[in-house]
């Protein structure tokens, strides 16, 4: 009997399985904190013999090669790849087999040329299939990463991949996705889905109910931006990454600090955006400790500065650089503890925001006051509901496009208050004046005309 | 303990996705129905009470389970 069991990543809505047979185990799709799957594997009391790649990662940096390395595994990716390191190719139609865990090979191309899915099988019968980024629950892997040139080719790709995955495997089989739990390698997704069999696809997937036109049409016309980081994961990966050293960082005093910050490093406040909006060191970013960490600074951070982090305690910055390091951003130059009095030593690097919501925007408008709106959430967003005299510049493209914007002070908002936060910090860092709207708008919600009714009464 | 309607976990959903499930789960109950919020984001525990407070949805309770963050949400 093989035992599947799954590690969410949820910071990058990834996950990362482990099957074992009681004796020896193999993994698949390891992200770069290996520590979770060798004490999994130390927990079952099996050797990990093989660790599989489905493909070369987009969106994250692979602990696969440092698992295969630490524990004595064969390393087992597309025969095609390119990569700077000794592994194991396989091709369509290999098996892959250890113990009582076969693994069948299928070439599934359209996340990325040389994907690859793996058919899990206990001796002659099929018990799963790892698809990596092909058929996901209700979605596939985008297949827009690799080249605008070669995004229709590999879209058409995809759906001829899953339908082979429907089509040769029993309906029964539960679907094993790396992708799809927030990840912005999946195509988009309504609903929150967590497993399937291929029978579930072939109800509710638009991959296997809709003709290969119309999938194409909607898969293509229905893909948002994605983080600006994926273009270094490609190259990282097929490099062959360094072992994760979280190691803590060096302490920073007041002085250095302000080096860092006066030779225009990145310095990251961490903390909340109600926190950092009550009180902060003028010219750090506030990116928030939660889930879209690395996708948020992964997104804005310029790849060659040098970078520092600030939290309330050691236990945050760990947890941090280790999220950043999944995407590759590693070795920090310093990090500071405690308070924004503690790092700016006096009052004078010291500021806050103004924080406002929707009513105060209403009363100065109904004051006839028309301050300068900007929507700093993405496009998608933006088209479904907008304030009507927002401007939109995603937070991301915020650093380039900076001279889009008036002298005056620019009044700004997002979905839910973390990316006005990302965004407030860097205007404030440019030297521009801002206010922060913390108030909710989300996509199709008019939040700014209620306000204005009820001001009317 | 309030009798919890429905649950949903949001646990791996970008922003803004959280709070828009939550606000669609929280348009399918009637007044007075609980919804049982999950979420494995600690973000969670800035956007969620900010979220019912502004809604006047009250947030009955919310605490940490297994590294997860549970939320109990009354409708309105």
């Amino acid at each position: 009997m093989l035992e599947v069991r799954t590690f969410d990543t949820t910071s990058l809505g990834d996950r990362s399985y482990l099957v074992d047979d009681g004796e020896v185990a193999v993994v698949i799709d390891p992200q770069r904190d290996i520590d979770r799957f060798l004490a999994a594997a130390d927990e079952r009391g099996v050797r990990i013999t093989h660790v599989l790649e489905t493909h070369v990662h987009n969106d994250y940096v692979s602990g696969g090669l440092d698992l295969a390395r630490r524990a004595g595994a064969t390393y087992v990716l597309s025969a095609d790849e390119q990569l700077a390191f000794d592994h194991h190719g396989v091709r369509d139609g290999d098996v892959v087999e250890s113990g009582h865990i076969a693994l069948r090979v299928l070439h599934t191309p359209g996340h990325t040329p040389h994907h690859l899915s793996y058919e899990l099988r206990d001796g002659d019968t099929t018990v799963g299939v790892f698809t990596g980024g092909s058929l996901l629950y209700g979605a596939v892997g985008r297949p827009d990463l690799i080249s605008p040139a070669m995004t229709d080719e590999l879209a058409h790709a995809q759906y001829r991949s899953a339908n082979r995955i429907a089509e040769e495997l029993p309906a029964q089989t539960p679907i094993h996705p790396t992708h799809g739990f927030g990840s912005h390698c999946a195509s988009v997704t309504e609903d929150i889905l967590r497993d399937g069999t291929i029978a579930d696809e072939q109800q509710r997937n638009p991959v296997l109910t809709l003709s290969e036109d119309d999938f194409i049409e909607e898969l293509l016309g229905g893909l948002h931006p994605w983080p600006a980081y994926y273009a270094h994961m490609g190259p990282a990966n097929a490099k062959g990454p360094e072992p994760l050293d979280v190691s803590a960082p060096r302490a920073l005093d007041v002085d250095e600090l302000r080096r860092h910050l006066d030779d225009g490093h990145w310095v990251i406040d961490l903390r909340s955006r109600r926190a950092y909006a009550k009180r902060h060191v003028r010219g750090t970013v506030n990116v928030e400790l939660r889930d879209d960490l690395p996708t948020y600074l992964g997104w804005v951070f310029p790849w060659d500065s040098p970078l520092v982090l600030l939290a309330d305690n050691a236990e945050d910055i760990t947890e941090a650089q280790v999220m950043l390091a999944r995407i590759g951003i590693d070795h920090p130059s310093g990090a500071a503890t405690g308070t924004p009095d503690d790092w700016a030593g006096d009052d004078d690097g010291l500021t806050a925001f103004t924080v406002v919501d929707w009513n105060d925007l209403a009363e100065r408008e109904a004051a006839g006051d028309e301050p300068f709106v900007l929507d700093v959430r993405e496009e998608w967003e933006f088209d479904a509901s907008h304030h009507p005299r927002a401007v939109n510049i995603p937070f991301y493209e915020l650093p380039d496009r900076m001279g889009e914007l008036p002298d005056a002070d620019v009044w700004v908002y997002c979905g839910t208050g973390g990316r006005t936060a990302v965004a407030c910090s860097l205007l404030e860092r440019a030297g521009r004046g801002t206010v922060m709207i913390d108030d909710f708008a989300l996509p199709g919600d008019t939040p700014w005309e209620d306000a204005a009714e009820a001001l009317a009464g | 303990m309030a009798d919890i309607t429905m649950t949903i976990d949001t646990s791996g959903m970008a922003c803004p996705m959280p709070i828009v499930k939550t606000k669609l789960a929280i348009n399918k109950l009637e007044s007075g129905q609980v919804l049982e919020l999950i979420s494995t984001d600690r973000g969670s525990k800035t956007d969620v009470p900010a979220w019912c407070e502004s809604t006047g949805n009250p947030l009955i309770s919310e605490e940490e389970r297994d590294s997860k963050f549970v939320y109990l949400i009354e409708k309105a």
